[in-house]
């Protein structure tokens, strides 16, 4: 049953932060969950809020997997040119192999923020992968491994941890709006906010939108300060969907001060001016 | 492939006939003796008007389906009749080793009827049979899965959704066996009328989820017969552990298939979902993953 307050809306952002369990937002988020929980608001996700939060698992699934079957290849090239010897080892003695070919690595990558990113994932998987090599070998023997018996667990632990965010986040994303965006809603909010850049965003705000016909009592609760939260005000102003962080959201939807729905007009009405 | 053997030794086939045949029927009978009017109530949890109660006329037609839901050429050298009489051997030969296994299944196919709690013993003991059958099994096709990872090139996908969708439904045989053991339970004290509204209950409860799992059984079986029919060269081929190739098959077909498993996965997890004893945690992560996972949170939201 929906609480007379309204509902909330939870942004990719903020469902990723709850799987993962992000330590900088924890507080915000427990604090949210709990006013959530006493108040009995409901809180859901857009099609293209779902879309997006289980894109970005798979992608993470998807480059954990394939470094796994990158470093398998270039372990067996290196210890196993020829391709006879499906038992070839890695050991203590190759580490300074491995140290260099993550090196190598993170030399392909850029400078840029995103590349920045793309090279901590890097550090967190060799600190993965290596620590796992040292795990493996067992006590007082030689200290190797058969590189395909290694490398098949390290797929299996990579496939487990997408496995089990999927799981969750299965959980996190149990109610949809069920109201995908259309032309003519991403039209009028491309319109209104030419400052948003990205095509992804302003398909959220049209769904948003749309479904503020049904619930007027919303609002849209973000951890991405660069495009939602820090132009809550501009996009408030624009097309009347209002933005909070987790902090504040709840006091946003008690302001008892309702923001109308707006009248989307038709396709005709976008191409000519309006009478005034 | 995935060691089609591999596969093959997986109880899923007998799953897939136990649930799908499960439809809870009530028949009321009543005998007079003297003056006296009998009556009682039974259970049938296969109905009578199911044809295909062998479980190797089943397996076969489902895995003819299978087959002909190929839209590509089939290969030259393969044949569906050799095919489906290696997939009977093989399941023979896996019911010949289980008699546990081997038992619990002829007991459901004697179809045995339910009155009372010690009856309904026979489908409850399948079930969970089949149920830790199919947690054993799922630790070796882990292990022959990683190891086709490393050696193919097609796109990984396939086997993040193809592990997803072998543990969605051993988790889907994991609410089977709590909904039959609720139903048995209340067997043992239900009033007549009551004892009705309780199968209906279980029946309309199941439906859902077993369609769901059929679907999703059928979509992963299709893309991997779709993966060993263009990676093999002659049928013994499809037995064996060997790479899947990109440059082998045709990607748009390859692309549709995975969109197919993905949508009846989705399904499938809804469905689970909606259940209150869904099974949260069926992986547990090493330690040093759990600090991997911990790790990647600085980076997933950036």
């Amino acid at each position: 049953m929906t609480s007379s307050l309204g509902e909330l809306i939870y942004d990719s952002s903020v469902i990723i932060a709850q799987v993962f369990q992000e330590s900088r937002f924890e507080s915000r988020l427990r604090y949210l969950e709990k006013e959530v929980s006493l108040q009995g608001v409901d809180h859901l996700a857009t099609p293209s809020i779902i879309r997006e939060t289980r894109d970005r698992v798979k992608f993470l699934g998807e480059y954990l997997t394939q470094t796994v079957r990158d470093l398998h290849r270039n372990m067996m090239w290196k210890k196993d040119p020829s391709g006879t010897n499906p038992d070839a080892t890695i050991g203590e003695d190759d580490i300074p192999f491995l140290k260099t070919y993550f090196s190598n690595l993170k030399k392909t990558i850029g400078g840029d923020r995103a590349d920045q990113i793309k090279k901590e994932k890097q550090d967190y998987f060799e600190t993965w992968i290596i620590t796992n090599l040292h795990d493996s070998f067992v006590p007082g023997t030689k200290r190797t491994v058969r590189i395909s018996d290694f490398m098949a667990k390290c797929a299996i632990w990579a496939t487990d941890l997408h496995s089990s965010l999927n799981s969750e986040l299965q959980q996190k994303l149990c109610k949809s709006t069920d109201l995908p965006w259309d032309q003519n809603t991403l039209d009028y909010v491309t319109s209104k906010l030419p400052t948003v850049e990205k095509e992804s965003d302003r398909k959220i705000l049209a769904e948003i939108v749309k479904y503020q016909k049904k619930q007027k009592k919303l609002v849209l609760v973000s951890l991405d300060y660069g495009d939602f939260v820090n132009n809550a005000a501009e996009i408030a102003d624009a097309i009347g969907v209002r933005i909070a962080d987790p902090l504040y959201a709840m006091d946003l939807l008690r302001d008892s001060r309702i923001i109308r729905p707006v009248s989307i007009p038709g396709p005709a009405d976008l191409m000519w001016p309006q009478k005034t | 492939m995935l060691g089609l053997d591999e596969r093959v030794s997986s109880p899923q086939f007998i799953a897939d006939f136990l649930v799908t045949h499960l439809k809870p029927d009530i028949k009321s009978f009543s005998q007079r003796i003297g003056n006296v009017q009998f009556r009682t109530r039974i259970m049938d949890l296969f109905s009578e008007k199911e044809q295909d109660i062998d479980l190797f006329t089943f397996t076969r037609d489902a895995q003819l389906k299978v087959v002909n839901s190929i839209t590509s050429p089939l290969p030259e050298w393969f044949d569906k009749e050799e095919y489906l009489s290696i997939l009977d051997r093989k399941v023979r030969t896996y019911l010949e080793n289980d008699d546990d296994l081997s038992n619990a299944v002829k007991q459901v196919e004697n179809k045995a009827s339910i009155s009372d709690p010690e009856s309904a013993k026979v489908f409850r003991d399948a079930i969970i049979i089949l149920g830790n059958r199919m947690r054993e099994w799922y630790k070796s096709y882990e292990a022959y899965s990683a190891k086709l990872l490393l050696v193919s090139d097609i796109s990984v996908d396939y086997f993040l959704l193809s592990k997803d969708a072998e543990l969605a439904q051993i988790a889907a045989f994991d609410i089977y066996g709590k909904n039959i053991r609720k139903l048995d339970a209340r067997l043992g004290f239900d009033r007549p009328e009551k004892f009705v509204y309780d199968a209906k209950t279980f029946r309309s409860n199941l439906s859902p989820l077993v369609g769901c799992g059929r679907v999703l059984s059928d979509s992963l079986a299709r893309l991997n017969l779709y993966l060993d029919l263009h990676n093999s060269s002659n049928i013994n081929d499809m037995f064996r552990l060997s790479p899947y190739c990109e440059y082998r098959i045709d990607k748009t077909l390859y692309e549709t298939y995975l969109k197919e498993l993905e949508a009846s996965l989705t399904n499938l997890k809804d469905e689970l979902l909606a259940r209150q004893d869904f099974i949260v945690e069926q992986v547990t992560l090493s330690d040093s993953t759990r600090q991997l996972r911990k790790d990647l949170s600085n980076v997933v939201l950036a």
